[in-house]
């Protein structure tokens, strides 16, 4: 039955398709005759106004006026085509008129417009967070104790979290992730839920961290040697440009670590977090209350099952990077700097003069300044000031000794360069707390500001790209971590 | 490592450790950050119960678990019972579509319920007639019932008004030639009149074979005739100009 019923249903499709060529001829021809028909009805319709006068007049007593048509006045001379033409420039000026009239809706909620142009910190409202339903929580037999903190009540059986929790906690979060990428950090964001990928990947962009928006290769921290070994790192200077180069001196390199973790859905990413724990990585995570507030460094107690909410969260923590990360460029645009160059690489053909000042340019390449009994003092000092030397001339030779120093400086330890070596090797193999070198300097911003002590900056950052994800394209600012 | 992890809230101690020992060599980004805007306090529980309140007082005497005291209070408005009431006696204004998508969680701020019932940006429903009526209660002295009448009919005319200019709209459209379609009813009507022309298709053949049956009974073998029968299925059906699915008789 049903078979038949199928074949019937498409056999009169096939049949329908074979004559709609017909059909459409037939209307094509119909249209053509419309003009001739509505002018035939016109006609007929002023016959039957003719007929309805003489009825009247018959009836009343007072003589109704007849309708005084001049068929040559309602042309006016045109052909039908024009006055078609005439009457739909009508309608068109008409449009132009009254269509601005009317109700207006303004402030309509738009999904798109929260991923493609995110709020920013300023634009948290409770009214925001109300409308994104970051107020619902779990069911009150799911929660966890540990979230009554940030817990405004009881409502139809589910807690509903504080709104002003909520907004207090992100913003926070907010100065967090803005200083971390002013300072050069990697920030990873983290959303494995279906439909944050677009959100996850639009923060990233903005400030120019990572993201991760499928399952989280469980060691890629711990193990990272094995799982992110072949994927492919870069040097940036400090405007974000890529310098060529260090291919050599990369394939050394430890596999990079984010510097920050921002993570939409903790509950299934238990591994990532713990993960950063272990490395000494500081987290933020969105909270629900049947989370654990502990695994994160900075909680956002909100409802992380909303699109929308979690939307808001990473949309503005991503303009929260992205106004640290432009203050970054402003400063370097300045000429200063606010991060610690990596002390693990060296300036590629050192040896080579030319080279080295044409590739670079002179801001990039620095040297040391001042006499040997100037540095002497400086070494004694905890304080340290960095000075960019736009304008000496690059010498190769001082370079390279600078920036032993330099590393010297900054452990604030006498170490020689081959027990650095031996050093970063045993933790290699141990627990891996290594930094990548991104490493800062509390008083490197203060201290670019005095015009004392050495100049000496090597400005390269390393940031890494992994090439094999597929979203890689999707990211310009950031690779997919 | 304990019921709960601290490793995640100790980064900048760990941190601290990690530079004295020389395990790092520099500071992390976050080191100075971390420093400024610390992690807030974790485990910590505010009480919900207050044991001074005269009420909770009497919980406590009741046998409730002096832990109660940190688990949320359920949240009560004025509403609540304003709403029970009108849904009670309108249950069926609770079937009526309404839209819980906001747009900016604002629109209230233009909302002024000593106007009347209806208000800019907001779908008059029951929720109207809660807020009016609360709003009559409050700023204009009306006791529960009263106010509740004076919301109430405000909104029965604005629903019949809503009622009969839906319906002119329809026919107005209707008269200008709009056509909405089948209606749930002429739909399964159209399913159902399909499953009879399908049925009496099979009764009629059905009955011609049982004729035949009947009639084999006094002359021939019915075991061949049942055969032929047989090998006359499955019919393949020629439609459109193309062979179709081979149809299987009922």
């Amino acid at each position: 039955m049903i078979i038949r019923s199928f074949a019937r249903r498409h056999g009169r499709a096939i049949q329908h398709r074979g004559t709609a060529n017909r059909e459409i001829r037939r209307c094509i021809s119909s249209m053509s005759s419309d003009i001739s028909s509505l002018d035939s009805s016109a006609n007929s319709s002023i016959h039957t106004v003719q007929e309805i006068e003489a009825l009247l007049n018959s009836v009343s007593k007072e003589a109704v006026p007849p309708i005084e048509v001049d068929f040559d006045d309602v042309e006016g001379g045109l052909s039908p085509t024009q006055l078609a033409a005439e009457n739909y420039r009508e309608f068109k000026r008409q449009e132009s008129v009254f269509k601005k009239l009317g109700a207006d809706t303004p402030q309509q909620y738009s999904p798109h417009a929260l991923v493609n142009n995110p709020p920013s910190p300023s634009d948290i409202t409770l009214e925001l967070l109300l409308s994104s339903q970051s107020h619902l929580g779990h069911s009150t037999s799911l929660w966890n104790p540990s979230n009554s903190k940030y817990i405004f009540g009881i409502r139809d059986g589910i807690h509903i979290i504080s709104l002003d929790a909520t907004a207090a906690y992100l913003r926070r979060a907010c100065k967090v992730v803005e200083a971390v990428t002013q300072k050069a950090g990697l920030v990873l964001f983290a959303g494995t839920r279906p439909g944050q990928h677009r959100s996850v990947v639009k923060a990233a962009e903005l400030s120019g961290g990572c993201h991760l928006f499928e399952k989280w290769i469980p060691g890629s921290l711990t193990n990272g040697l094995q799982i992110l070994g072949k994927c492919q790192m870069k040097v940036v200077d400090q405007f974000d440009n890529e310098v060529p180069g260090f291919e050599e001196q990369l394939l050394d390199q430890p596999p990079l670590k984010p510097d920050l973790v921002v993570c939409l859905n903790p509950l299934e990413n238990y591994v990532l977090l713990h993960e950063c724990a272990l490395n000494n990585i500081p987290t933020i995570g969105v909270i629900d209350t049947d989370a654990n507030p502990t695994w994160v460094t900075y909680p956002i107690p909100a409802n992380d099952d909303s699109l929308r909410c979690t939307n808001i969260i990473s949309g503005v923590l991503g303009r929260a990077g992205e106004s640290g990360k432009l203050h970054r460029l402003a400063l370097a645009a300045a000429k200063k700097i606010t991060f610690q160059p990596a002390s693990t690489l060296k300036t590629p053909g050192h040896l080579d003069k030319a080279t080295s000042s044409s590739q670079f340019g002179e801001e990039k390449i620095v040297k040391l300044g001042g006499t040997i009994q100037e540095l002497e003092e400086q070494d004694r000092g905890i304080q340290y000031d960095y000075k960019m030397a736009g304008d000496i001339p690059p010498v190769p030779k001082g370079l390279l000794w600078g920036k032993k120093r330099f590393a010297k400086m900054v452990e604030g330890m006498e170490l020689g360069e081959g027990d650095m070596e031996g050093m970063m090797g045993v933790e290699r193999d141990g627990e891996d707390e290594e930094g990548d070198g991104d490493g800062v300097d509390a008083s490197v911003e203060r201290a670019v500001a005095s015009p004392l002590g050495i100049k000496k900056a090597l400005l390269e950052r390393v940031r890494k790209a992994r090439l094999n994800s597929s979203s890689n394209a999707n990211s310009p600012g950031g690779g997919a971590w | 490592m304990g019921r709960y992890d601290f490793r995640p809230h100790r980064v900048l101690r760990t941190a601290d450790l990690l530079l004295e020992t020389s395990r790092i060599t520099a500071r992390p980004p976050w080191y100075t950050i971390i420093q400024d805007i610390p992690p807030s306090a974790q485990l910590t529980r505010p009480v919900f119960r207050d044991s001074s309140l005269k009420s909770n007082q009497k919980a406590a005497k009741r046998g409730k678990k002096a832990s109660k005291a940190f688990c949320p209070l359920p949240l009560k408005y004025e509403e609540d019972k304003l709403r029970e009431e009108f849904f009670g006696d309108h249950p069926w204004e609770l079937a009526r579509p309404k839209v819980l998508n906001e747009d900016g969680g604002d629109e209230w701020r233009g909302w002024d319920w000593g106007r009347g019932i209806r208000q800019l940006g907001k779908r008059l429903d029951g929720e109207s007639v809660i807020q009016r009526q609360l709003h009559l209660m409050h700023h204009e002295n009306h006791t529960k019932s009263h106010a509740y009448d004076v919301a109430r009919k405000e909104y029965y005319h604005y629903r019949h008004f809503e009622a009969v200019e839906q319906q002119v709209a329809k026919e107005e459209a209707l008269a200008y030639g709009a056509y909405f379609g089948k209606g749930p009813n002429e739909i399964s009507m159209g399913l159902e009149d399909r499953q009879f022309e399908d049925w009496k298709e099979w009764a009629i053949k059905q009955t011609e074979r049982e004729k035949q049956i009947a009639g084999a009974a006094y002359s021939g073998n019915v075991e061949e005739e049942l055969e032929r029968d047989e090998t006359l299925d499955p019919v393949f059906e020629v439609v459109g100009g193309e062979t179709a699915a081979p149809t299987v008789r009922p």
